[in-house]
């Protein structure tokens, strides 16, 4: 068991070199994990909205959406040493839990899932592998020391 | 947001709503269910879902979408042992493994059902507005992806939602809690009718 783990909730980002990062409970919402293999540095993300949906006023960068999210990441690993050249990316998440809520194709999942997908190639980080989609919740945790993503589900 | 007046309305209609959904569901069972004062969130979603239980805690939830006057999402959840003892007691089958099978989980469509036609109906006679509620669809997972899912599902649109739960403890020592999750709009129509009935 490790000491040093931090737990981040919906809408929540957290930046960290050593011990572990988890959230628990990821359904529809989109878990986004950026790691420096070079400076063993690296984050994680739990958005939910694919992108903010007004554009006209001044705002802050939010954790709650996807877009900004992977912004909000990349600048506090670059704060911390990191580089975005260096960065590789995971997802996980973007279920469907509920086919009332979501219809039959497109629900909030899988335009989490798209708006993650299209942010990171616009800059240009490779995702290295994903647990996205289906219709089970998820838990994962980011393994500071070796950038390893462990995904848990109930099922 | 709510002035206290207006919270305490609310709180009197669900009150109306969940005291009808536990009676039906007594009368069922033929065992008493205690039925708690309604909690009410009105915030993001983000500041709710903590407020809700541990996000890994294992849960089967009964969803059903409200369409209508009153547009919303009501659901009833359950920790995954009490659903298996619940879909038990309804069906007479003896409790078996860890997973319901098909015919508990219609068993606790069925109760989804009762709920929240009785719970709705009540609403809708006190408030004078109409609903259509869709089937019941059933679901056991983690609490906080489940619950995330339904208000983001729910208030995509809007900065805040509107939760209002009520625990439900039965006689055998099993714990339901229902959910009415209503969008601005649905909740600004029901306020707005509770004014026309205080008129009246």
């Amino acid at each position: 068991m490790h000491e040093d783990v931090k737990y981040i909730g919906t809408g929540e980002v957290a930046v960290s070199s050593t011990g572990i990062i988890k959230t628990s409970g990821i359904g529809s919402c989109i878990v986004v994990t950026l790691y420096d293999g070079e400076k063993k540095i690296g984050g994680m993300v739990h958005a939910m909205l694919p992108a903010r949906k007004e554009n006209g006023t001044e705002y802050l960068l939010s954790p709650k959406y996807t877009d900004e999210a992977i912004e909000i990441l990349i600048d506090e690993i670059e704060q911390q040493g990191g580089s975005r050249e260096r960065l590789k990316a995971k997802l996980i998440g973007g279920a469907k839990m509920f086919r009332l809520l979501s219809g039959d194709n497109f629900g909030i999942g899988f335009k989490n899932i798209e708006s993650a997908r299209e942010n990171l190639g616009a800059i240009g980080i490779l995702i290295e592998s994903e647990d996205v989609g289906g219709t089970i919740g998820r838990s994962a945790e980011l393994n500071l020391e070796n950038g390893l993503v462990l995904v848990s589900s109930m099922m | 947001m709510f002035t206290e007046f207006e919270q305490d309305e609310l709180r009197e209609i669900v009150n109306i709503g969940s005291g009808n959904a536990s009676t039906a569901l007594a009368k069922m069972l033929k065992q008493k269910i205690h039925a708690s004062v309604p909690l009410i969130l009105f915030d993001e979603v983000q500041n709710i879902l903590p407020k809700l239980g541990l996000a890994d805690s294992r849960v089967t939830v009964v969803l059903v979408r409200v369409d209508g006057e009153i547009p919303g999402v009501f659901f009833i959840a359950l920790p995954l042992e009490n659903g298996l003892e619940l879909a038990s007691m309804l069906t007479g089958e003896e409790k078996s493994g860890t997973l319901l099978n098909e015919f508990g989980s219609s068993a606790l469509k069925e109760v989804g059902n009762i709920l929240s036609g009785a719970s709705l109906t009540a609403l809708s006679k006190f408030l004078g507005l109409d609903f259509v509620q869709s089937v019941p669809e059933i679901t056991s997972d983690m609490l906080g992806a489940i619950l995330e899912s339904i208000l983001v599902e729910t208030g995509e649109a809007y900065e805040k939602i509107l939760l209002i739960s009520t625990n439900l403890d039965f006689a055998t020592d099993c714990h339901a809690r229902l959910f009415f999750v209503f969008n601005p709009d649905a909740t600004n129509g029901i306020l707005s009718a509770v004014q026309r009935k205080l008129e009246k």
